[in-house]
């Protein structure tokens, strides 16, 4: 179905056989339930009922989840993307659409230009040719409505090394257009296991105590399209189990996750879409 | 969006507070070429008058280029500036808030100096304070102007003398009507009002027009 994709995955196959467009209008905004158990199974302990991602508990918050979401399927689209760098050429003729509540896997070997459809997809890069749409808009016209919808990490963290980690959160949820209070900021940092290193200039922490720092725009954000760039680098195994549990909840309330990560982490080898560049 | 701008300005005169060096680099820069002078010209009063403008504002351009790189820079190097791409406020508007930090903290204190040196080079009262007004009017261009200058060449190596290259000519106006207040306000503070007036306009064009080229440079900078 839908020949979208470059190769479908494997274990994605069940998803796929179910045609969201198919389905009753109030099944649609539910979180998608057939591959719910499966997803528990397989990441064992953390599964999404005791999810340390829950809507609406941080203090000071008020949180309306994700107004957008439900709305016009498919979300994401992208028609003929082609890509250069430089000479050389890394894909041509890319289409493929995602709808609210998946995760997008992009593989490839290195180089084969992950980072730059990524990027592409938030604007950051333009496209020799091709379009990304936005529910349904070209992401040029919508311009900054799009980039409120958007939440994009990097190889670089994005944190400033001379600022602490409350204040690299409050600016960067300043920037997202959040009113956060001290409270809720705290409670971010701690949730991410950072209880303590709250006030230190991250220049102190560790690499994986940065990316946290970073990570802990996730629990803040109210983007409903996260794409994220190896995000699984220089993190500890809890940290893993934290990250994927934070995707998953994302994308069980309706939200869609693009990622790349070289790790075999069982978010990326459960139920999620698969896109294989340079293929 | 006030508060956008006011988050982005704090966080920046944040950071230049917490590396003190970067900022009293300028400043002490500045210094040392204006106290240089005397010492290689001789201390006649005749001539230190005469030299007294021209010197400052060329030390104060050249301050300014030197402080110019790492407006941007920094924030390219640890992802930051992309951040700031990727937020639904207007770019125009952050990119205006890091040259007035980037103002606040290597134009102002030369303008704050500017008694000081006036004193090394025997100027008269009505000089300084011509001097003071037509820096406070002029270093904001030069900010504003190399900005534009700093998103062009963001993230190329040999990337300041380029720099260089690309805004000396667009400050050379500013420098000529700069320091030809000066000499003309140690007249009468009167004859100054022209260039004063020039200068003002060149202000208010480079504040309407910059922050638009530089925001735009900025996008194309980070791909």
């Amino acid at each position: 179905m839908g020949g979208e994709f470059a190769d479908a995955g494997r274990a994605g196959a069940k998803m796929h056989d179910l045609n969201p467009r198919e389905l009753p209008l109030s099944c649609r905004n539910r979180p998608q339930r057939l591959w719910l158990p499966l997803f528990a199974v397989s990441i064992g302990p953390c599964d999404l009922a005791t999810s340390p991602w829950q809507p609406g508990v941080l203090p000071g918050r008020c949180l309306d989840p994700y107004p957008a979401y439900g709305l016009p399927d498919p979300m994401l689209q992208v028609a003929k993307l082609e890509c250069r760098r430089g000479d050389r050429l890394l894909f041509c003729g890319l289409d493929f659409q995602i709808e609210a509540g998946t995760l997008l896997h992009v593989r490839g070997r290195n180089g084969s230009g992950k980072t730059t459809l990524l990027r592409t997809l938030c604007g950051l890069f333009t496209q020799d040719s091709g379009e990304v749409r936005w529910k349904g808009e070209s992401i040029r016209t919508l311009a900054e409505d799009f980039r409120r919808d958007l939440l994009y990490l990097g190889h670089l963290n994005g944190i400033k090394g001379d600022l602490t980690g409350v204040e690299n959160l409050r600016l960067a949820a300043t920037l997202d257009g959040d009113r956060v209070g001290r409270d809720a900021l705290w409670a971010a940092l701690g949730r991410l296991g950072l209880a303590g290193f709250e006030d230190v200039p991250t220049r102190m922490l560790s690499q994986g105590q940065k990316k946290r720092v970073a990570l802990a725009r996730l629990i803040l954000s109210r983007a409903p399209l996260w794409v994220l760039d190896e995000p699984f680098t220089a993190l500890d195994v809890d940290a893993v189990d934290l990250l994927q549990g934070l995707i998953a909840g994302h994308v069980a309330a309706g939200g869609l996750t693009v990622l790349t990560t070289h790790q075999a982490v069982p978010l990326t080898s459960g139920q999620a879409r698969h896109l294989d560049l340079g293929a | 969006m006030f508060t956008v701008f006011w988050s982005v300005l704090h966080r920046d005169l944040l950071l230049a507070m917490r590396r003190r060096t970067d900022v009293l680099t300028t400043l002490f820069f500045f210094v040392i070429v204006v106290s240089l002078f005397p010492l290689g010209v001789g201390t006649e009063r005749a001539v230190l008058r005469v030299l007294g403008p021209g010197v400052v504002w060329v030390a104060a351009l050249l301050a300014s280029m030197l402080a110019l790189e790492r407006l941007f820079a920094a924030d390219y190097e640890d992802g930051t500036l992309e951040q700031l791409l990727l937020t639904d406020q207007p770019l125009v508007l952050l990119t205006l808030a890091k040259v007035t930090a980037h103002w606040l903290l290597t134009g102002l204190p030369l303008v704050l100096i500017a008694p000081l040196v006036g004193m090394q080079y025997h100027l008269t009262d009505s000089s300084v304070a011509v001097m003071m007004l037509s820096l406070l009017l002029g270093t904001p261009v030069l900010s504003l102007i190399g900005a534009i200058g700093a998103a062009l060449t963001l993230g190329l190596r040999g990337g300041g003398i380029l720099l260089a290259l690309l805004i000396l000519p667009l400050y050379i106006p500013v420098l000529v009507y700069g320091a030809g207040a000066v000499t003309v306000g140690a007249v009468a503070l009167g004859e100054a009002q022209p260039y004063l007036t020039l200068l003002a306009a060149f202000l208010a064009a480079a504040l309407a027009l910059a922050p638009f080229a530089a925001a735009a440079a900025l996008r194309i900078s980070i791909e």
